[in-house]
């Protein structure tokens, strides 16, 4: 098991990584997630040893990993556009870690079959690196991190370089694999859809500090600050304003009645889109300025029927009752108290 | 698709050309045909006609003054053209005697006279003023060259480390002395023009016959610890521990007048110099200057090896180029009788001699010294 | 790998090789051709009685035989100081890092006069160190490595801040040392840069030729210094001729030798930045590495150089500035027709025009190598460094006999000078662009073709930024050769426009102390001047290429 305490990473004066706590379990998936510059590679890099450490300790199983150099750690590591060797071809890729590890070449040939087979790319062992597609390229090096059988396995947004529908394919495909795999696996990724399809939990990462480590559903359900929520793609937050058994929203006031009211640390409102519906007599009242139809469900964005430019307020209906809105219709919306939350 | 290729390449041709014509605008340029032309109109001057001097990297004169009287009393441009030291200038002047390279050659010597005369790369010129200079100088009976100055080489030793318990070497047989072991540095024959002079005097002084020849001799240097050197910088400058040597050898083969030129750059000015010379086995050296034949300026060559025999360029001659004047008469600074070395009787040997067998008796050193 | 810039015409190849080859053909096989000849014909009629006789000869083999070992020696020597200081300055930033990257410049500038005397001084008698190492192999090696330095840690450093460190990190995760990530990953992608560098060194350590003569003394001799000695003492044309024709089958020896090394193609690689892959050293074990280092250059390189400022700053008074304040004036009474500040002047426009004639066509040459493979390439690339391989004297002299048979007398001409520098210096400029250029992405030409880009435009959008690069240090070197360049420009005829080191030759040559230190001055004052061109060029490299 894979135990970060206090961990510190800095670049001359900045920060990189700002006291990390951070635990993986044996078999489990932790997915990484945070924007770009939050520091998601440097973790990665931290872990492998490639970072010196400017505070706190990591350790494995309870050994202190900070005497221990880059190459016995026993780690393996995706890189974000995969960096494959190019003076080699496949299989001498997938068999560099072998080598390293003293196997034989009979046995080494034998694991870099399996492991070519493991990531869906049998008897490619002699195509040269330059030949491959990117989605072939990423799979090498998936093959390549696999070989030697690491302990602990990272990966660094190792679908950012493909285009979408790829990526959509590969991504269950890995979440296949990971789950044939039994060793710990860490997802890094700025895609909050990757992070929750793949992570067991989600660790949610900005500016060096961890915002958030959750079970992947609690984390959805309910997202412990606003930058989460945001990050999630929940967009309806606004600041909290209480009025009299209600709280007041760009949209309209909101009457909170018979539930549990604001915790008094709360400064945020949270509506969850998918708990909005079209409601003519709903509390909730705007303009339609956006209308997007994605198949399940059709997406509305609203504005405040007073200000023209004020906050929109995104709601997902369900596209098979009735008719859509249009845009410059004037709705009222009502909201599933369950999709109301207070974040601090 | 060519065309962007085509267009890349003329660009970079045009660079070239361009480049390379606006280089021809640093030098002079020749003008060969401009000799004799008549001016246009009287009011303006002719323009002035380009002399070509070819020499070695140790002329010198003072500037611009001594070359300024040549050009304006003979409406000429003095262009000097250096081809590395006087061998290697000799043999380029060879190469090209079918198209000389310039109309006048100064800085042959004696050690290479005869190399140059049997390429015939002279024209004869009976020199005005040559008659002023001794017959000991004017080594070509056919005058094809004209003596110019004369040095002398010799042993030159550092006053510091010798006194009256341990006098300097009276001799070149001293040399072989074991009072004078480890001491001497000499430069190679084959690469230096000193070193060749050095040898050349103990060729004449020993012999190739008899009881102890040359060889002999050398062969006894080098049992005496002498060290040899490539050229008279490594020997002088790095090697003799005597004025502005920084090495560890208090006697070195170098020119009767460098005592001068210790005095003479020295500041302030020592009242003696601080090395001394051996006037015992020195070798004369005389240089000459001389028209080259097929030159396109014949008179105007002629009478710059006139002027070269004038007070004027005569008397500018020792502080500049450490020799003395050919001709007697000129004026010599009073630094050069005070601390120039003067040498009775120097060892000299004719040129068709040197000629005749200079590489075999290198040759012959290599194997002695080895 | 397909390179699909210069189209399949033969005709392309043509057309971008003519300048180059016109330019080695006029200078350089015609007039080596033509004292060859010269040489084996002295009346028109073959004779090769004379130079069977010279190769017959005992001497000569001996004379061949430790040019070669003394070669090889000294280029094995110059990769032990050169691979660390390229990694160094390559991989690791530290304070000073820019002013050391143009300092290793300098000793490969400095003509062998002054570094013979700053050698002497520091290993001959008298040394401060109490060393004495004058006329041994010892100060011979020493100077090669002093000198050559500087192309090993431009040529191979220049790709190495250019490689990935991704992939060395890549390999330690996956259970490589850090030596063994070197070995498995680095050295292969770094190779065809070592390669480079360890045959010019080679090259120049085989055509040796003063530093033998004075730091060696007479009892050494490369066959460059026999061809000098016959040609320009001897005026024995058949010997000089054979003994040129010898080296020349050396170097074309070690140049197929070197050609089959290459053969391997070379790999698109990821090439970053130079700032991405550099960094401060981190931990014991590096800052350890850069201690090292640094001390070895100081030593290697520094101490020399320190001597000769020293020489510099000496005078009869003690230290002072007397020695670089007298360059402004007439000094030395005669030995320079003019101020040594004049030839200052001369030399920087000498190696700017040199620079300008060598660069186009360096670039040009380079893009016909590293475009098309096969035979006729590398003919071309060999052919480029043979004026490297020949004896300066033999080029010299060659000018003399062949260039006066042109319709524009060159022979006496100043243009003759940079051109003779251009000869040398084109080597370089190619050697420098072959291996970036062979090393770019292919799909990065493929992404233009694909945004709408001709071949000619994707070569300049795409492969010219990082070629420019490349070209930059190439013209980083042919400046420095330039400026320092003294064999070839001692064998042509000039006029009265001394180079520095020209000027610094005749003032060592004249008696004195004001001389000497005159000629230290002048010696520091071409160290500074090409220090400040290094650092130019290198700020132009940042500035132009930054995206590259």
């Amino acid at each position: 098991m894979l135990r970060l305490s206090g961990v510190r990473v800095t670049y001359g004066t900045t920060a990189a990584l700002d006291g990390i706590d951070l635990e993986v379990r044996p078999g489990e998936r932790l997915a990484v997630l945070g924007p770009s510059g939050s520091g998601k590679s440097t973790l990665l890099r931290a872990i492998a040893g490639l970072e010196p450490l400017a505070g706190g300790v990591i350790d494995w199983d309870g050994q202190d990993l900070a005497g221990v150099p880059v190459h016995r750690r026993g780690f393996g590591l995706m890189f974000q556009d995969y960096v494959l060797f190019p003076h080699r071809d496949v299989a001498g890729n997938v068999a560099f870690g072998l080598e390293m590890h003293g196997v034989t070449p009979a046995r080494r040939l034998a694991r870099v079959e399996e492991v070519l087979a493991l990531v869906g790319l049998p008897g490619y062992g002699g195509r040269r690196i330059d030949q491959l597609s990117g989605g072939e390229q990423q799979r090498v090096a998936l093959a390549r991190a696999l070989a030697p059988t690491p302990r602990l396995l990272m990966l660094d947004e190792p679908l950012g370089a493909l285009d979408r529908g790829l990526r959509t394919r590969l991504l269950e495909e890995l979440y296949g694999l990971f789950t044939r795999l039994e060793l710990p696996i860490i997802y890094v990724t700025h895609d909050q859809e990757e992070a929750l399809a793949v992570g067991d939990r989600v660790a949610v990462i900005n500016r060096g500090r961890l915002e958030a480590v959750m079970p992947a559903r609690d984390l959805w359900r309910s997202p412990p600050n606003q930058f989460v929520a945001r990050f999630l793609g929940l967009n309806n937050v606004v600041p909290l304003v209480p009025a009299r058994d209600a709280v007041a929203t760009p949209w309209g006031d909101l009457p909170l009645t018979g539930a549990p009211a604001a915790p008094p640390d709360a400064s945020w409102l949270l509506l969850r889109p998918e708990a909005l519906a079209l409601d003519p007599d709903g509390p909730l009242r705007g303009i339609v300025v956006a209308v997007t139809f994605r198949g399940e469900t059709t997406t509305i964005h609203v504005r405040p029927t007073e200000a023209a430019d004020g906050p929109l307020l995104e709601a997902h209906l369900q596209s098979d009752t009735g008719d859509p809105p249009v845009v410059g219709q004037s709705v009222r919306l009502s909201v599933n108290r369950a999709g109301v939350l207070f974040l601090p | 698709m060519n065309r962007p290729i085509l267009l890349t390449l003329a660009a970079l041709a045009a660079v070239v050309v361009i480049v390379v014509a606006a280089l021809s605008g640093i030098g002079t340029t020749p003008n060969p045909d401009a000799a004799g032309t008549p001016s246009p109109t009287p009011t303006t001057p002719p323009p002035p006609t380009e002399l070509r001097l070819l020499t070695h990297d140790s002329f010198a004169v003072t500037t611009p003054e001594i070359l300024g009287v040549f050009e304006s009393q003979n409406n000429a441009k003095v262009n000097i053209l250096r081809a590395g030291d006087a061998g290697s200038m000799v043999n380029q002047a060879i190469l090209t005697k079918d198209n000389p390279l310039a109309d006048v050659l100064f800085g042959v010597d004696n050690t290479f006279l005869s190399r140059a005369l049997d390429a015939n790369i002279f024209e004869p010129y009976h020199a005005a003023g040559v008659d002023a200079v001794p017959a000991a100088l004017r080594l070509d009976a056919r005058e094809r060259v004209t003596p110019i100055d004369y040095g002398d080489v010799c042993i030159n030793y550092d006053k510091a480390a010798y006194g009256d318990a341990n006098p300097p070497p009276q001799s070149l047989a001293d040399l072989t002395q074991p009072a004078y072991r480890s001491q001497l540095v000499v430069e190679d024959p084959g690469t230096s023009s000193p070193g060749l002079a050095f040898m050349l005097a103990t060729i004449a002084r020993f012999g190739e016959t008899g009881d102890y020849t040359w060889l002999d001799y050398w062969r006894d240097l080098r049992a005496n610890d002498v060290t040899i050197v490539s050229g008279w910088n490594e020997a002088y400058e790095s090697s003799f521990s005597g004025g502005s040597g920084a090495g560890d050898k208090p006697l070195v083969v170098s020119y009767a007048t460098s005592p001068v030129a210790e005095v003479y750059y020295a500041s302030p000015q020592p009242a003696e110099s601080p090395t001394g010379v051996v006037t015992d086995g020195c070798f004369r050296q005389v240089e000459f200057a001389g028209v080259l034949a097929g030159t396109k300026q014949p008179e105007l060559a002629k009478k710059f090896v006139d002027y070269m025999l004038t007070t004027v360029f005569q008397s500018d001659i020792p502080l500049n180029m450490f020799v003395f004047p050919a001709v007697p008469t000129a004026p010599v600074p009073q630094l050069f009788t005070d601390h120039a070395a003067q040498v009775p009787e120097p060892v000299t040997m004719s040129p068709e001699q040197i000629g005749a067998n200079r590489e075999r008796w290198i040759n012959e050193w290599s194997a002695a010294t080895h | 790998m397909d390179q699909r810039v210069v189209s399949r015409h033969a005709l392309t190849t043509v057309a971008l090789a003519v300048l180059p080859l016109a330019f080695i053909g006029l200078f350089f096989v015609f007039p080596v051709v033509t004292i060859l000849l010269r040489g084996f014909a002295p009346n028109g009629v073959l004779d090769l009685a004379a130079p069977l006789q010279v190769l017959a000869r005992p001497e000569t083999l001996g004379v061949a035989w430790f040019t070669l070992w003394q070669a090889v020696l000294s280029t094995l020597l110059t990769l032990c100081v050169g691979l660390p200081g390229a990694y160094l300055l390559a991989r690791f930033n530290f304070p000073g890092r820019r002013v050391l990257n143009a300092l290793i410049l300098v000793p490969f500038v400095l003509p062998t006069v002054v570094v013979g005397a700053a050698f002497l001084a520091l290993i001959g008698p008298r040394g401060p160190l109490g060393l004495r190492l004058d006329h041994t192999i010892w100060a011979i090696l020493l100077a090669h490595v002093f000198y050559n330095s500087a192309v090993v840690v431009r040529v191979v450093g220049g790709l190495w801040a250019q490689l990935d460190p991704r992939t060395e990190e890549a390999a330690r995760i996956l259970g490589a040392s850090r030596w063994g990530a070197f070995r498995q990953v680095t050295w292969p992608l770094l190779r065809p840069a070592v390669l480079s560098a360890a045959s010019i060194v080679f090259l120049f350590t085989f055509t040796s030729f003063g530093v033998i003569l004075i730091l060696g003394g007479p009892g050494y001799a490369t066959i460059e210094v026999a061809v000098y000695r016959a040609a320009a003492v001897l005026l024995d044309l058949p010997a000089a001729a054979t003994l040129a024709l010898l080296q020349l089958c050396f170097l074309a020896v070690s140049l197929v030798v070197y050609a089959r090394l290459q053969q391997r193609a070379a790999l698109s690689q990821r090439l970053v930045a130079a700032r991405v892959a550099a960094r401060p050293p981190r931990g014991r074990a590096e800052w350890a590495f850069v201690g090292v280092t640094l001390a070895l250059l100081a030593l290697v390189l520094g101490l020399p150089l320190a001597t000769l400022v020293e020489r510099a700053l000496a005078g009869p008074q003690g230290y002072g500035l007397d020695n670089f304040t007298s360059l402004f004036g007439q000094s030395a009474r005669g030995a320079l027709f003019v101020p040594p500040i004049d030839a200052i002047r001369n030399s920087l426009v000498f190696a700017g025009g040199a620079t300008a004639i060598c660069l186009p066509l360096g670039l040009l040459a380079a893009a016909v190598i590293a475009y098309r493979r096969g035979v006729l390439a590398s003919g071309f690339d060999a052919l480029l460094m043979l004026p490297l391989g020949t004896s300066a004297v033999i080029i010299g002299f060659g000018f003399l006999v062949s260039v006066g048979q042109l319709p524009i007398d060159l022979r006496t001409s100043p243009l003759l000078i940079p051109i003779a520098h251009a000869l040398v210096a084109l080597p370089f400029v190619v050697r420098a662009c072959v291996p970036l250029m062979r090393s770019i992405d292919r799909r990065l030409r493929d992404a233009a073709a694909v945004l709408g880009a001709s071949p000619g435009r994707t070569w300049r959008l795409v492969d010219l930024p990082i070629v420019g690069r490349a070209a930059l240090i190439g013209a980083s070197f042919a400046f420095a050769v330039s400026l320092g360049e003294f064999g070839a420009t001692l064998f042509i005829v000039r006029p009265e426009a001394p180079t520095m080191p020209i000027a610094i030759f005749r003032l060592l040559s004249q008696p004195g102390t004001l001389a000497f230190g005159q000629a230290m001055a002048m010696a520091t004052v071409l160290m500074l001047v090409t220090a400040i061109a290094a650092l130019a060029f290198d700020r132009l490299r940042t500035t132009s290429v930054g995206g590259a």
